[in-house]
């Protein structure tokens, strides 16, 4: 065996290079290769599976040109939500190492995936992280919904169930919007473009003919796959462009889109978003009462004070009594709220019957606006009412309360008609 | 179109709730405002009363935008 040129005889090798034993070798190409590459994914094809006793999983990855042993240890294989089996294409997370007992070059498997689910994963972290980088998830940049919208558009698929589900709530809560659908295919090739265009139709719509206060972008629930279109690039920024508040509402519980990143508020399904962009009309309704009630506590409040004022007025059979006039109202209101039934429509009807009511009795229980019309009320020097002339002498003195100021009057002639 | 804005009439009826809690007002301007607290609260009312949700589906072509009825 020739030696390379410079070797003399006699020299040891220890002279050239330092001399390792086998387990050091192996431990240092080992943390060689754990260091220069940190977790990978690799994509590959599965052959030689074994699912072993102890619990670990033995594979090969392959391609046309190369393999690679793996091993998938019981922890982390554990978590797979299928089983791999030989000719499957998988994409794996691996850290590249050394089996040093052999010598032997392999990787340990910490995430599984079927290859398809897999690029479309990859591609979805990609965008995300560029669409973050770009401020296009920033929470700065999400807008309030209207509390009280007059126009909603809605894009998405017509036909759809989802859509329906989203009408009804609409219906129920909040029957007084329109709602302009913008349709546009939800899934299948083209799906992402047609979304985007709907988006932006949404948009010249709301700048040249009527506003729209906010706009819904979904679908019902489906695959992974079945979702992908509001994940893809156009759609993202179609949504981060639109001058009206958008509301993602794609149906699925757990994958968060794209979509819903951009979007200003995410609900989790379409008949959700409904609810979220809405407020609900019975409340409101009880609100107004609730309202309403306080409005006839405060009068009651001011009618007690001036009626103390106007004690003899009180006293006063001719004229109806303001104080219990009014709390007679206030009562009826509380009749009317404990008459609050789930049927929001009777009871608005009830409703507007006992205010008219109320309206006209209050009326008539004022006794300024009887006294602006040119009536008196006539009082004996006690204060008590004058209401027949036998109750007089001539000469007498009494009070006349006009609708503005007071005379005090002495009686010259006493009728009896 | 007339119909009462709701958001609108809500502060208004806010108002006038804010304006009885003072202590400036006679008898007179506290039943104005009475009455106009009730009859804005029927207006809102009759008109949640009286919706009825309209679905429309915008198509747009060369010409502009179009509207058409839509049910499912």
């Amino acid at each position: 065996m020739a030696l390379p040129k410079g070797l003399g005889r006699g020299r040891t090798p220890r002279d050239e290079a330092p001399v390792y034993s086998v387990s050091q070798l192996n431990s240092e190409v080992r943390t060689l290769l754990e260091g220069t590459y940190p977790l990978v994914w690799v994509e590959g094809e599965v052959s030689n599976f074994t699912h072993h006793r102890s619990g670990h999983m033995y594979l090969t990855l392959k391609d046309e040109g190369a393999q690679v042993d793996a091993a998938m240890f019981k922890s982390a294989n554990q978590r797979l939500d299928f089983l791999p089996e030989d000719g499957m294409s998988v994409l794996a997370l691996v850290q590249p190492t050394l089996y040093e007992p052999r010598g032997r070059y392999q990787v340990v498997v910490q995430r599984l995936q079927e290859a398809g689910l897999g690029r479309l994963q990859r591609a979805f972290e990609q965008l995300k992280a560029k669409l973050q980088a770009e401020g296009l998830f920033d929470p700065e940049r999400k807008r309030s919904l209207p509390p009280f919208p007059t126009r909603i558009g809605i894009v998405t698929s017509e036909g759809a169930a989802a859509l329906r589900d989203l009408f009804s709530v609409l219906s129920r809560r909040y029957p007084v919007v329109e709602a302009l659908l913008f349709p546009a295919a939800v899934q299948g090739s083209g799906a992402g473009a047609q979304l985007a265009e709907a988006v932006e139709r949404a948009n010249r719509y709301s700048a040249d003919e009527h506003k729209l206060d906010v706009l819904i972008v979904g679908r019902g629930g489906g695959s992974l796959e079945d979702l992908w279109a509001f994940n893809e690039e156009r759609l993202a920024r179609a949504i981060a462009a639109s001058r009206v508040p958008v509301v993602s509402a794609v149906g699925h519980e757990v994958d968060v889109t794209i979509a819903d990143f951009v979007a200003d508020v995410r609900a989790p399904t379409p008949s959700a978003a409904a609810e979220q962009v809405v407020p609900d009309a019975a409340e409101l309704v009880e609100a107004l009462q609730t309202q309403a009630r306080q409005l006839v506590r405060l009068c009651v409040q001011r009618w007690t004070t001036a009626g103390e004022r106007l004690a003899w007025l009180k006293r006063s059979h001719g004229l109806r009594r303001p104080r219990q006039r009014l709390q007679d109202a206030a009562q009826m209101l509380d009749h009317l709220k404990a008459q609050l039934t789930d049927r929001a429509r009777q009871r608005w009807q009830q409703q507007q019957q006992r205010h008219t009511l109320l309206l006209s009795r209050l009326d008539t229980a004022n006794p300024a606006s009887i006294l602006a019309r040119g009536y008196a009320v006539v009082t004996d020097e006690a204060g008590r009412p004058i209401k027949q002339s036998v109750q007089v002498e001539p000469g007498q003195r009494l009070g006349v309360r006009l609708g503005r100021g007071s005379l005090n009057v002495r009686v010259e002639e006493v009728g009896d008609d | 179109m007339t119909e009462p804005d709701i958001e609108a009439t809500l502060e208004r009826l806010e108002q006038i709730v804010t304006q009885l809690e003072s202590d400036e007002l006679d008898l007179e301007a506290t039943l104005q405002l009475f009455e106009e607290g009730v009859r804005l609260s029927d207006a809102v009312q009759k008109k949640l009363k009286q919706g009825e949700l309209r679905i429309r589906r915008v198509l747009e072509n060369a010409a502009g935008f179009s509207l058409e009825d839509f049910s499912l």
